[in-house]
């Protein structure tokens, strides 16, 4: 349904140095850099799927996505959604897409919500029993009836997000694109926006590539992610097997058996082998290599009066963040 | 095109839902214009002595800026330089994501600008003429008004093919704000809405309207003055028709170039 091949995009941008004799000069004479925002870019997502697309700021995820949606040109490389190529921009691929930008308004700022749905109706000519259903389903799930008849600008950023999302499926797209849909927002809004998608993505099965820089709507919401680091893929697979590959530590979790002894310290529980210690209480929290885990494990037995242990994986979250910020190749 | 209505319809909810900027420029823009033109010219004639300069008495060198105001507003329709600050501020993303043309949609828009100056043209003309009176030198005819605003409308569309087009530098250039300011002066002095085209010399006047500008602001106003003959409307317009042919094509080939340099910044 997504089929992208060797995408590369490069922008040129002006370079300007700070102070008032820079900008005097840059009335004359110009530097320009080329900055390669995505090189060779391969991805495919199939009907029903939802991709998380993770990386730091600049990494070419909303590149990536603008590319795929027709905003802008690729500087080479085939994109094809639904069998077309975007930036052709058909007016058959653009009644079957939609992009949530969770910073840029999409909805007509001076009108109410209702306003902009019956202006949406007539643009993807929306027959009127279907629009009704369709509206009348989004607006119970996202809870706004009542925020219907207020200017957009007038909305607090989490209604807004609302009423953009349901703008943005309303014709029922096959193809969504959301390019940070909670950014900003408090964490029932999170919350609240992460359960629609995923109810709407049950009920209507469209190819999904999200972006997001909370780990939290990933984990929730994608079963694969592909990580993006300086214009490049450097990780396309399952959510869970970022573990078995990038995951160089495990976390023995230890409670210890205080009764009638004193806690030991962080200087006891130093082991061999172990990379970091966090003790909450009688809780100790110890990072392990992942291949001496065993051998800390009966150190810890040996030498300590202990309650419970269990061995834990690294969060994801945190192995993620890790390789976006160059930590770990 | 149910969604042409639409954002036409829209565009009217949007002007509304500011009343002090509407009545503001409803009522205020013309106003002023008028009572500057007839201050400068109260003065010139007086310091002349004149009593017809350029073919113009004094009273219907006055119902010629009135007609410059009201029917060059009518021409020039919305220029808020949308276009420019949608491809400036990313704005522009949301519209190419719609199966809609972009500039349709600006079309829209301006004609409900037009629509709403048209109300003012037959709102403002019949008041001054109640508070005034008929002038004795003009002909009241209904055809001289029917030349007159049609003509107006179909420069309105000649005048908005080339503002988008300028407007579309904005994908090179980032903001346009002088050049569009240049192609207003430019057009308005070219076309007679600061001083009639009669004032300047025979061969620079040979020269405009080698330019589609006379076709746009002297001929329409010389319509609503009684000046023009139905022959004449009929070649104005076909005058104006033939130059909006090269313009959308100027305008399309900008847009197709302009749109590959689109980075749809703010997202």
């Amino acid at each position: 349904m997504i089929h992208a091949s060797a995408l590369s995009k490069t922008f040129q941008v002006h370079k300007k140095s700070a102070g008032f004799a820079a900008s005097f000069k840059s009335l004359f004479r110009r530097e320009w850099l080329n900055k390669q925002a995505l090189q060779n870019v391969s991805i495919d997502v199939e009907p029903g799927e939802i991709v998380g697309l993770v990386g730091a700021n600049g990494a070419g995820k909303t590149t990536l996505v603008k590319i795929l949606a027709g905003i802008i040109h690729p500087t080479s490389g085939e994109a094809r959604v639904l069998g077309y190529k975007p930036f052709d921009r058909h007016n058959d691929f653009r009644r079957q897409i939609s992009l949530i930008m969770g910073q840029k308004a999409q909805l007509w700022w001076d009108l109410p919500a209702e306003d902009c749905f019956l202006l949406l109706r007539e643009i993807y000519q929306i027959p009127h029993p279907e629009y009704r259903r369709s509206l009348d389903y989004l607006i119970e799930a996202m809870g706004v009836k009542d925020q219907l008849n207020i200017q957009i600008r007038r909305l607090s950023l989490g209604e807004r997000m609302k009423m953009e999302l349901i703008a943005a499926l309303l014709h029922k797209p096959r193809v969504v694109f959301l390019d940070e849909p909670t950014i900003g927002l408090d964490l029932s809004a999170q919350m609240a926006i992460r359960k629609f998608i995923s109810d709407y993505r049950k009920e209507n099965k469209p190819a999904m590539i999200l972006t997001s820089h909370y780990m939290e709507d990933i984990e929730k919401l994608c079963k694969r992610i592909a990580i993006i680091k300086e214009g490049q893929i450097v990780y396309d697979g399952g959510l869970s097997k970022v573990i078995d590959k990038y995951a160089t530590q495990k976390i023995l979790s230890v409670a210890i058996d205080v009764e009638g002894q004193p806690m030991p310290s962080e200087k006891d529980l130093k082991l061999a082998h172990v990379q970091g210690v966090a003790i909450d209480g009688n809780i100790v929290k110890l990072n392990v290599e992942r291949k001496n885990t065993t051998t800390v494990a009966s150190s810890i037995l040996k030498n300590f009066k202990i309650k419970d242990l269990s061995i834990e994986e690294e969060e994801i979250g945190n192995i993620i963040e890790a390789l976006i910020r160059k930590d770990k190749k | 095109m149910s969604w042409f209505r639409a954002i036409y319809s829209m565009e009217f909810r949007r002007i509304f839902s500011y009343r002090v900027d509407f009545w503001i420029s409803f009522l205020g823009s013309v106003a002023g214009e008028i009572a500057v033109a007839y201050f400068l010219w109260d003065a010139i004639y007086k310091k002349n002595q004149a009593t017809e300069i350029a073919g113009y008495s004094f009273t219907m060198m006055i119902l010629y800026y009135v007609f410059a105001a009201f029917g060059g507003r009518i021409i020039r329709g919305n220029e808020r330089m949308i276009v420019a600050t949608d491809i400036y501020d990313g704005g522009l993303t949301k519209y190419l994501m719609y199966p809609i043309s972009y500039v349709l949609v600006n079309f829209a828009q301006a004609l409900a600008y037009n629509t709403l100056t048209l109300v003012q043209f037959a709102l403002g003309i019949a008041a001054m003429f109640l508070l005034f009176g008929k002038p004795a030198e003009l002909d009241l005819e209904v055809s001289n008004f029917i030349m007159g605003i049609s003509t107006c409308l179909v420069a309105s569309c000649f005048y908005f093919v080339l503002y988008v087009t300028i407007d579309y530098i904005a994908f090179w250039a980032d903001t346009v704000w002088s050049l569009s300011v240049m192609y207003r002066f430019v057009a308005q002095f070219l076309s007679g809405i600061y001083v009639p085209i009669e004032m300047f010399p025979a061969s620079f006047v040979k020269l405009v309207y080698f330019t589609p500008f006379p076709y746009i602001g002297a001929e329409p106003i010389k319509m609503f003055l009684g000046r023009s003959s139905w022959q004449q409307w009929v070649h104005v317009n076909i005058m104006i028709v033939l130059w909006i042919v090269p313009a959308m094509f100027a305008l399309h080939i900008v847009w197709k170039r302009g749109l590959k340099t689109y980075t749809g910044v703010g997202i």
